[in-house]
């Protein structure tokens, strides 16, 4: 091996450490026994698990508003996405790729100018603060959501919907035992998406969230500018495993590589 | 084609030419009686549906609505809140000013904030190209097996949020954080120095929370160039830097400005990790703006701050693509 190959695979270790070092410190420090979030960890203990479970706060946030929100997003999400995404993959229609620009389009608005609009447009029309993130997170979903199933399918060949057609199926059960079942690992990789994005939005949630109603990532953002304890590193490792387990069931559906078309 | 028959195609294929003039009831009477008579559409394509009876748009008419009001109507209102006059107690008044947008380009505190979170767009902008370039690069020409799991530890940090990273930075950069301990276990310093709250912080972090998102469209930009491409540049006698210099990152602009244009516009709009890793004392457009709206309520003023910040974002980011793009055609014909 060239000495200019060992230098480059060097780098790609140091980026790597780079990006993955936050990420491992908190893990790390969540078990450690003393106050100071400190590292490397000097002994190992569950006691801030503990303090997590114990604190009504953080709780309420991750259970009753955070998971609670997350799923109800994934399911109307990727509802709405099925509907845009058949509509455009299957119908050639006059102005369908104006429509999908439009359902991609909050990719590529700021999600600061997202939240801001809707904090005073729902506030004028007085929207419950739980409708108003459940809206805003199905805003930012729908987008990563509709290109989770269309490009699943669009990989589906049609003559298979219109074989079930000619023997008889009627629309509905040929969307349900044709297109659906097929396109299913693209279905389900949209509602983890989705349910991905809305647990952990912090931008678009910062100026949705209203008293007594706050998610998680606002509740420990708010935390820490006053504060830090490893409480907070025992939270976010439960997060951090939860979402390691979806990217891999992801990564086994669709492969987390479909992420990458841009 | 065979399709169910219709009065109306009936109509048309002239088997019904009787009923052309007879009334409602008669045909409602006829597709009664024979409701699966099928003939011959003679005419397929042309049949008219009615307009709001087409698939796509009774597919596309929820959504659309929930994207109208949702998306487009907030937004258009938050410009004409923009315009409104700003009173302390009331939130909604009648009065039309472009007051806000006076005392945004008046005010030299708010012209800082602009010019520093530029800046600092630019800066997060180029480190993080100049980080995951190489990386990208990487990945996108391994042989290795484990390719799925490189990308997946990509993705991984990608997924667990800004505020899980941003509090590792935390732990990292505090007073008794990591950097510190280590720093004075080798006896470099003897106190603990100020890392967190500094412009170097704020930096650091945010090229690691939004690395990825440069990352990723440059592995699909270099992954669409065919390898061989390179080895006949090699095998020409090109050794490997002009190889780099004159076929790969020519070729992988469009993706290299894709990665940019994302990294630049998340970064303009950033909050929480410049608040948290930032502290009090540094202001970006985003923790300025994200305070007016939910401390002062000052809701005219910030919403005219963040269409300035939008625009300026626009401006900048379609005068690179416009000085940027004749190069990739160039680097496309050689």
């Amino acid at each position: 091996m060239k000495f200019s190959q060992v230098l480059f695979k060097l780098f790609i270790i140091c980026v790597y450490a780079f990006i993955l070092a936050p990420v491992v410190v908190v893990i790390f420090s969540s078990f450690n026994p003393t106050s100071l979030a400190l590292f490397p960890p000097k002994g190992f203990s569950l006691r801030w698990y503990q303090a997590f479970f114990e604190d009504p706060t953080f709780m309420r946030a991750f259970f009753n508003i955070s998971l609670k929100i997350a799923v109800i997003v994934a399911f109307l999400s990727t509802f709405l996405s099925l509907l845009v995404s058949i509509a455009i993959v299957r119908y050639r229609f006059w102005g369908s790729s104006f429509m999908e620009t439009f359902f991609l389009s909050p990719m590529m608005i700021p999600h600061m100018l997202i939240g801001i609009s809707l904090l005073l447009f729902l506030s004028k029309i007085f929207v419950g603060d739980i409708y108003r993130l459940i809206i805003g997170h199905m805003i930012i979903t729908i987008p990563i959501a509709v290109r989770a199933i269309y490009s699943s399918l669009s990989g589906l060949n049609p003559t298979l919907e219109e074989a079930a057609r000619t023997l008889g199926a009627n629309s509905l059960q040929t969307f349900y035992r044709i297109t659906l079942r097929l396109t299913f690992s693209g279905v389900l990789a949209a509602m983890i998406f989705s349910f991905i994005i809305s647990f952990t939005d912090a931008n678009v949630s910062l100026f949705l969230t209203g008293p007594g109603l706050t998610t998680l990532p606002i509740e420990i953002f708010a935390f820490l500018q006053w504060e830090s304890t490893p409480v907070i590193a025992a939270i976010t490792t439960i997060q951090v495993f939860m979402i390691i387990i979806f990217s891999f069931i992801l990564d086994r559906l669709v492969g987390l590589t479909s992420f990458i078309k841009y | 084609m065979i399709r169910a028959c219709t009065p109306e195609c009936l109509c048309r294929s002239g088997a019904g030419i009787a009923f052309r003039h007879a009334g409602v009831g008669a045909l409602r009477a006829w597709v009664i009686m024979f409701p699966s008579y099928t003939i011959p559409d003679p005419t397929p394509g042309l049949r008219k549906t009615p307009f709001w009876k087409k698939p796509h748009i009774l597919l596309l008419t929820v959504p659309t609505l929930f994207f109208l009001i949702f998306l487009v109507l907030p937004l258009f209102f938050m410009l004409v809140v923009s315009f409104l006059k700003y009173q302390p107690m009331k939130i909604y008044t009648t009065q039309i000013t472009v007051e806000s947008y006076l005392r945004f380009i008046g005010d030299p505190f708010y012209r800082k904030v602009l010019w520093y979170t530029l800046k600092l767009s630019f800066a997060v902008t180029f480190f993080s190209l100049l980080i995951g370039y190489p990386l990208a690069y990487f990945l996108a020409r391994t042989q290795s097996q484990r390719k799925g799991m490189y990308l997946f530890l990509l993705l991984v940090p990608l997924m667990v949020g800004i505020i899980v990273r941003t509090y590792g930075w935390i732990v990292i950069m505090g007073k008794n954080g990591l950097i510190n301990n280590f720093l004075i276990a080798l006896s470099i310093i003897d106190r603990p120095i100020q890392i967190l709250f500094t412009h170097t912080a704020v930096l650091v972090g945010i090229v690691e929370v939004l690395l990825p998102y440069m990352v990723l469209p440059i592995v699909s930009s270099i992954q669409k160039i065919p390898f061989s491409l390179e080895e006949a540049a090699s095998s020409l006698g090109a050794n490997r830097w002009s190889v780099l210099y004159r076929v790969v990152i020519p070729q992988s602009l469009p993706g290299v400005i894709s990665g940019s244009v994302l990294v630049f516009t998340l970064t303009a709009g950033a909050i929480v990790t410049p608040a948290l890793l930032g502290g009090p004392q540094i202001h970006t457009m985003g923790t300025v703006i994200y305070q007016l709206m939910v401390s002062t309520l000052n809701w005219p003023f910030g919403s005219a701050s963040a269409f300035v910040l939008l625009v300026m974002e626009f401006l900048i980011v379609f005068l690179s693509i416009n000085l940027l793009l004749p190069i990739t055609r160039k680097g496309k014909r050689v």
